[in-house]
Formats: C-alpha cells, structure tokens, sequence
C-alpha cells in the first residue's frame, strides 16, 4: 500500500519524479531523499525519504546527521481522535524489516533537521549522513523541494516499524 | 386521442422524476447537516497582534468569513502543510473566496513574534493574517475557539507544541459555521469553502 502511495506521488508530481534518486548500500534501498523547502528563519526542516530493506535480516536506522543542522532525529506525527496535532521523537532506533521498508513522508514519519545553519532554498543538494547498524553509514544527497500542490493533507500515515 | 395518452404518460414519468430529485436533494441536505456536528458555542471575545501589529479582536470577523487556525512557526510538519494548503484553496476559489479572511493564530507567544510571524505567513500568501499574543491574549482567545495546545519539552531544551489541527470557518456575524478538519481531502475543503462563501 505505501509502495502504491509513493509510486502514485510520483506520477502525480513531476517534480518529484524529475529529480528522483536512489542509494543502494549493502541491503539497504533508499528512495527519493527530499526535504521540504522550510519558510524563511524557520529554524527547522523536515526531510523524508523511502528506507527498503532488501535484506534477511531486521537493519536499524541508529542515527542521523547533517553539517547543516545541530540535530537530525527521527520523528512521528501523529493526529489525536479529537484532532490535536503531536509531534515526538521516535522512540529508539527504526527498525527497518527484513524485506520491507519504512515510508518517511509528509504527515507521518520524518526527519526533523533542527537549528539549521543555512537557509534552505527548493533545488538545493544537502549532505546527509544516516547510520544503520549493520548496513553502516550511508552518505545520501537530499533535494530540498517546494511543498507540493499535489500533497494532500489527507496522506495515509506511514507505519512505524 | 393516442396523443393524449402519451402526454399523461409524459405527465407521469415527468413527476416521478421530478419527485425523485427531491427526495435525493432532500437526502443530501439530512447528509451535510448530519456533517454539521461540531459545537456551536465555538469563538467569542480575543485580543491579538497581527504580523502587520494591527490590533484584531473580534470585531474585525463581523462583515466577513474568517478561516481561523492556530499553529507555530517553529512546527515543520502540519502548519506549513496547512498553510500551503489553505493557499491552494484561496488560489482555486479565486473571486469565490474574496470575502475569505484566513488567520494563522500562534500557540507559541514565546517565540512566535509579530517580525517572525510576518516573515513566516508572507512565505505561503499575502491573504494570510498571522496572529500573535501574550500568553493570557492566546489562553482567552482558546478557550473560546477550544482549542487545545501544550508546550512539550525535548530532550536538549528545545520544545515543541501539541496543539488543535482544525480549521474554524466564522460566519459574518462572527459565530461558528463549521470547521474543516485535518481529514478533508483538497477537492473536500474547497467545495466546502464555495458552498459558504462563494
């Protein structure tokens, strides 16, 4: 199902597709590194991305880190049943199934960069560097994007893994 | 004297379909008022700072249709989200939307000043009004709009807000007409927003 969403916000945004890009480390898949192009003196950014594990065994993301933020962690969002908005750290490191994978995508999962050195502006390439305990770092260019026209606020969230 | 026959027969068919359109229409209107569930009591009196440092009270809803939201500027994910959104929908309901106010009411007085906010609304659309108070300023205007917001420390003295994702529609008279909720797809909200302004 999150393979179908991601696949179908490609077709529905070209820009997303026009500037796709993969990393394959050991077992480790990542598609389409993106964050969102923060408004002006925010001092935060969210990033996503697609983690596919094609591996035999569970892989963990341990940590996260970028030159151009004081911290990089992951992140859950998620919608209270009476519509209260809340944001948290993840608990731990993501575990990344055997064969499956962990969806990062606006309004679930994501990489919350903090104190941002820099701003951030839409076709930027930024560095970031994501550790996974037995795939071991991987170095990965993000693409910093405009918030989307197509991007629903109505997103299925992604599962935690 | 067939001629006549087949009139009555058109006669007929003419009134069943005309009585079945309003047993449909009269269908869809129990639906959209079975939508219409959220309280009523919602708004009432507040003092604010707009991002130009314009005094807003509620004074300044009557005569129009406010779109109200409250948020923070330091939140990465569902603000701007929702900001970009309500942009969109401004965008595509063009004229239909001119009698359209939307306030973006900061949850943050700590660190969401009225430089801030207006740098930060400025971003998504010029029509968009960023509101900002002192910390008794937001507490009256939320108990009003019921709305709910915490300040939630992380772990290296930063924090982060929960706060009420809805977006409250005020009618001219400045009660409460609906609200728009995270769960409303684009197509949803815009119809919505036609329906009661356009």
């Amino acid at each position: 199902m999150r393979v179908l969403l991601y696949a179908t916000l490609c077709l529905l945004a070209p820009p997303f597709a026009a500037s796709a890009h993969d990393y394959e480390h050991y077992a480790i898949h990542l598609s389409h590194p993106w964050i969102v192009e923060p408004p002006p003196g925010a001092p935060t950014a969210a990033g996503y991305l697609m983690i596919t594990n094609d591996g035999d065994d569970r892989d963990l993301l341990v940590s996260v880190s970028a030159d151009f933020a004081e911290r990089a962690e992951i992140h859950t969002m998620t919608m209270t049943d009476d519509g209260i908005m809340q944001m948290r750290s993840h608990d731990g490191p993501l575990a990344v199934p055997a064969g499956g994978n962990v969806l990062l995508e606006p309004g679930g999962l994501h990489i919350m960069f903090r104190g941002l050195s820099e701003s951030l502006k839409a076709s930027d390439s930024l560095v970031v560097v994501l550790e996974f305990e037995t795939a071991g770092e991987v170095v990965v260019e993000f693409t910093v994007q405009k918030r989307d026209g197509a991007m629903d606020l109505n997103m299925s969230h992604g599962d935690e893994s | 004297m067939k001629m006549r026959y087949v009139l009555v027969g058109l006669v007929a068919v003419a009134v069943a379909v005309i009585t079945a359109m309003g047993v449909m229409e009269w269908q869809r209107r129990e639906m959209v008022a079975a939508e219409h569930v959220a309280p009523i009591d919602l708004g009432g009196p507040f003092t604010m700072m707009a991002h130009d440092g314009r005094t807003v009270t509620q004074e300044d809803l009557v005569g129009r249709r406010a779109l109200i939201f409250f948020g923070f500027t330091t939140c990465p994910e569902i603000c701007p989200a929702t900001l970009n959104e309500v942009s969109i929908w401004l965008d595509a309901l063009g004229d239909d939307g001119a009698m359209i106010d939307p306030y973006f009411v900061s949850v943050d007085p700590e660190r969401d000043t009225q430089e801030r906010m207006a740098e930060y609304v400025s971003y998504f659309s010029p029509r968009i009004m960023g509101l900002v108070g002192t910390d008794a300023q937001l507490a009256e205007m939320a108990r009003g709009y019921k709305v709910y917001y915490a300040r939630i420390d992380l772990d290296d003295g930063d924090y982060t807000m929960d706060h009420t994702a809805a977006i409250y529609l005020m009618d001219t008279d400045g009660n409460f007409h609906d609200a728009i909720t995270h769960s409303a797809t684009r197509e949803e909200a815009i119809a919505k927003l036609r329906a009661w302004a356009g």
